[in-house]
């Protein structure tokens, strides 16, 4: 018996921890198992402290093989029959406004009149639905474009139908990413009452002029007021808005202005979550100056780990790399990745003639810990970071221009682990051995 | 006023912390934490003192948050320093350090005492106890608190004097609080209750330095022989009696690993016994051997980086402004058990090194200037630019300032390597939060407003009920009359 790998043994304030990267979960250690787990000294171990360990994935056998196991799970996902499936539906390929940094730059569309679905694309979709994904399987849908507010009526109406057609939704919720700007009292009411829409996605970049300057209009106005109204009002007919903020070199010093003006002006069922801009998802070389590398960017990262309350988990897959997932765009295309649509060189598929590009779809699903780069290879952070956790950039390198970016834990799980157990030190599940002693 | 303004900056002694969505400024010379708005931690960051709000010039000024170009804070620091070895002293208190036997039962191979407590005095003979209170009576005027610490040697092995001393002063109308350095061995119930009652003894330090087996090998009994179980016997039971027990550890690289042990073991005591945590240091050249030395004594910086991790168990209020030692203050001494004074512990039963006794008082004047008046150029040179110099001065020792050549030097506080963690523990944990000053606009608003009765205040109906019901800490009576009516009169108008 031992310590399975990927996991990290952590004092704090003369408390003793171990968490296990292989399940995501952190238990409080007695001193003596945490002086045992670090010295491989085992047998010092009382056999029902072993046997809880065990049970929880701390303690595995000599003879298990970490890596095989993530690959058995990866696989296991991207086969097994789903217990959802996830559909990422762009109702248009449109977008009313003009982000430097955005990753739909070449197909995307940007001049009015907006392209919407067609009412026999939506059709089609519906059908395409149901000849592939069984009726009692819950759908995971994600409303995305483009913008996908300028087709609310293409949501009403495929939402609409796939329910009467019989399908639920997965915790009978929806979500929607969205630039917020039609985010109108009245498109928010109209969803939620139509397909269930209960959570959202909104981008804000900064404070008002430095918003405006990243995220303006096609024709340059700015967006700040309008998306900030629209937050405020929305947040009180949804569960929860997350606020994504994209930080690169020349915004990051306006992210804690931007937090106090959510703080104060926002719902508190806003949630702010910092995020970088990736250099491959800027069009213009002239942009990799201004984003951070990994490294630059996880020191930023660490100073807004306190806006998390969960812990790392493993994240090896995605829906792209599954069997139960599809993008959809505005044409009835079908995609693996969300961030392709559009691009129609790289669609498996549409919904007329289902899966069209077999060798595409199948590479797909043929994710493994031994396509990561070398790097990768003696990582300690690898079931949390999955290479980057982006199986398109790892199956298909030649779509992007740069390598895989490490993830910010890669330089601080210590620090994360510690700023989680600070906020739930009470919540912590106790191992037998400390719960016995109480 | 646009030209003064230009030339303020901000004070060395400012440090800004941005932690969790909040931003605090932490004053290390007036020990003041304040809560700030981000525009303002903003411009102080990047030092764009034009860009701070007029409203805010006045209270930064005043706090000496921003100064003017060409202000020394350093130079400002040192005379404060000066100043309060004489004024908190006298007026507030003497303290005394009584060894009252300069002879030890324990042999502990770092000991700074070694080649003093092997021939020392057992017990402080009564005539020396005698003339002790003599030299006390006709030095602490009997209205002034005075505070004994009894040290040694092992003071144990001279308790009756601790116990007849104690009495004396009590008899003759001191209020004495006491506190002892001991090793704990001698430290029975008995005894710890005796020296509640008859010493009014509040706080003992007692020595372990790991685990059992750990601490058995460091602390042996002169002439061998295991100390631990008696010792964490006795603490447990003098807990009962002693409101604070300190649990001192020495560590060094042979006892690092052996830390969390002992602290785990301590879990199990009073909460009134708390752990503190202390390098072994080479003073009075202990370490003969250089190649033992270099084995097991941190280096400066090993010994930061060590307790990163442990700041929880460290002594705390660690950030306070360090006005000195008994060393350098008046009123202040240190008295062996032949009666010899001293200033600086480390300094306890080696003669050449006394600055008098209790028979004649001072007789070594010369001695007894040095340490009064150590301060000023003393400092390292490092110190002058140093921004944690308040809470440091150097180290927080004058002796190894003053004596480099008898060890390893002056060290700087470990925690300014790692400052930021230290300032988040002390503002999270230490400090009482209602003693952050919140900085907002309607503190400011306030403040502007009582140093200036004839402003105009522009948002008075938001803020005149405020200013009527709280009154300003910094507002003179007729301000606060003023304000009243004032604010009586708009919400007259008002309504």
């Amino acid at each position: 018996m031992r310590l399975v790998r990927y996991s990290n043994l952590v004092t704090f304030e003369g408390d003793f921890y171990v968490f296990n990267q292989m399940n995501g979960t952190i238990l409080q250690i007695s001193y003596d198992t945490y002086k045992a787990l670090k010295n491989q000294d085992y047998d010092s171990i009382s056999e029902e402290e072993k046997s809880f360990l065990a049970n929880r994935g701390f303690l595995v056998k000599d003879t298990y093989d970490e890596k095989a196991i993530l690959d058995l799970d990866i696989q296991r996902i991207s086969h097994a029959r789903p217990s959802t499936f996830s559909l990422a539906i762009g109702p248009t390929m449109s977008c009313n406004f003009n982000c430097f940094y955005c990753f739909e730059q070449d197909f995307r569309h940007k001049t009015p009149p907006w392209r919407k679905m067609s009412k026999e694309t939506a059709d089609q979709t519906i059908k395409f639905v149901q000849n592939t994904i069984p009726v009692s399987t819950p759908l995971e849908i994600i409303w995305y474009g483009g913008e996908p507010l300028l087709a609310p009526e293409v949501i009403e109406y495929l939402g609409t139908r796939l329910q009467e057609v019989g399908y639920q939704f997965k915790d009978n919720e929806t979500f929607i990413i969205t630039n917020g700007y039609y985010l109108t009292e009245k498109n928010v009411k109209k969803l939620v009452d139509t397909v269930k829409l209960r959570r959202a996605q909104v981008t804000i970049d900064g404070p008002r002029n430095i918003h405006n300057r990243r995220r303006p209009l096609i024709d340059g106005t700015g967006t700040y007021d309008v998306i900030m109204g629209n937050v405020a009002i929305a947040a009180h007919y949804l569960d929860s808005i997350v606020l994504k903020i994209n930080v690169d070199k020349t915004n990051v010093e306006y992210v804690p202005d931007l937090l106090d003006i959510i703080k104060n002006e926002l719902p508190s069922n806003v949630f702010p979550s910092v995020d970088s801009v990736a250099t491959e998802t800027v069009e213009n070389p002239k942009f990799s100056s201004i984003c951070f590398t990994a490294q630059e960017y996880a020191s930023v990262y660490k100073q807004y780990f306190f806006l998390r309350n969960d812990l790392p988990r493993p994240s090896l897959t995605c829906s792209a790399n599954t069997e139960s997932g599809f993008g959809i765009d505005d044409e009835g295309y079908l995609y693996k990745c969300w961030e392709e649509l559009g691009k129609k060189s790289v669609a498996v598929g549409n919904v007329w003639e289902g899966i069209t590009n077999y060798e595409l779809y199948k590479k797909w699903l043929t994710l493994d810990t031994s396509k990561y780069p070398e790097k990768c290879e003696s990582c300690s952070i690898l079931p949390l970071c999955g290479a980057g956790h982006c199986p398109n950039k790892i199956l298909f390198p030649d779509h992007y221009s740069n390598s895989i970016d490490c993830i910010p834990a890669k330089w601080f799980l210590e620090d994360f682990l510690k700023s989680y157990i600070k906020k739930h030190r009470n919540s912590i599940e106790k191992s037998i051995t400390l719960q016995r002693r109480q | 006023m646009e030209e003064a303004k230009s030339k303020l900056r901000v004070n060395r002694y400012a440090h800004l912390l941005y932690w969790e969505q909040n931003c605090y400024l932490f004053h290390g010379e007036s020990n003041k934490v304040y809560k700030i708005p981000y525009k303002l931690f903003k411009a102080l960051k990047q030092e764009k003192i034009d860009e701070i709000e007029p409203s805010y010039i006045d209270i930064l000024t005043s706090e000496q948050i921003l100064v003017p170009e060409q202000f020394n804070e350093y130079e400002e620091s040192k005379i404060k320093f000066q100043k309060a070895k004489y004024l908190d002293s006298s007026v507030s208190s003497y303290s005394l350090t009584i060894g009252t036997s300069m002879n030890c039962n324990f042999g502990c191979f770092y000991c700074y005492e070694q080649g003093v407590k092997e021939e020392g005095t057992i017990a402080m003979p009564r005539q020396v106890a005698d003339q002790t209170l003599e030299f006390i009576k006709r030095n602490v005027p009997q209205s002034t608190p005075l505070k004994i610490t009894w040290y040694g040697g092992e003071p144990l092995l001279g308790l009756d004097s601790i116990l007849y001393i104690s009495q004396s002063l009590i008899n003759l109308g001191y209020q004495i609080e006491g506190g002892i350095i001991t090793n704990g061995y001698l430290l029975t119930s008995q005894t710890a209750e005796q020296l509640v009652k008859e010493a009014n003894v509040h706080f003992a330090q007692i020595t372990i330095d790991g685990p059992r087996n750990i601490h058995n090998k460091r602390r042996v009994l002169k002439g061998g022989g295991p100390t631990y179980d008696v010792i964490m016997d006795n603490i447990k039971n003098a807990s009962k009696f002693i409101s604070n027990i300190s649990v001192r550890i020495n560590v060094d690289k042979s006892n690092r690993d052996y830390l969390y042990d002992l602290l785990e073991e301590l879990k199990s005591m009073p909460s009134n016994v708390l752990p503190s945590i202390a390098p072994v240091r080479e003073e009075n050249s202990t370490f003969s051997n250089e190649e033992r030395k270099r084995e097991i004594l941190f280096s400066e910086q090993e010994f930061a980086e060590f307790t990163k991790e442990f700041l929880w168990a460290i002594k705390r209020t660690t950030l306070e402004p360090f006005f000195g030692c008994s060393a350098i203050q008046e009123n202040s001494y240190v008295i062996d058990a032949d009666g010899y004074l001293y200033k600086c512990w480390n300094e306890i039963g080696r003669r050449e090194q006394s600055v008098g006794d209790v028979w004649e008082g001072i007789t070594n004047y010369e001695l007894y200037k040095k340490w009064l008046s150590f301060g000023d150029s003393d400092f390292p040179e490092s110190c002058q630019s140093c921004s944690v110099f308040p809470s440091c001065r150097g180290g927080k020792c004058p002796y190894n300032i003053l004596y480099p050549e008898s060890g390893d030097g002056h060290w700087c506080m470990p925690e300014k390597f790692n400052f930021d963690d230290l300032l988040i523990w002390y503002i999270e944990r230490e400090i009482p939060q209602n003693s952050i000053i919140n900085l907002d606009e309607n503190y400011i608003y306030q403040y502007n407003y009582s140093i200036n009765t004839n402003a105009v205040p522009q948002q008075c109906q938001n803020y005149c009920y405020c200013v009527s019901d709280k009154q300003v800490a910094n507002s003179v009576d007729n301000t606060s009359s003023n304000c009243s009516n004032y604010c009586y009169c708009i919400s007259d108008k008002q309504t």
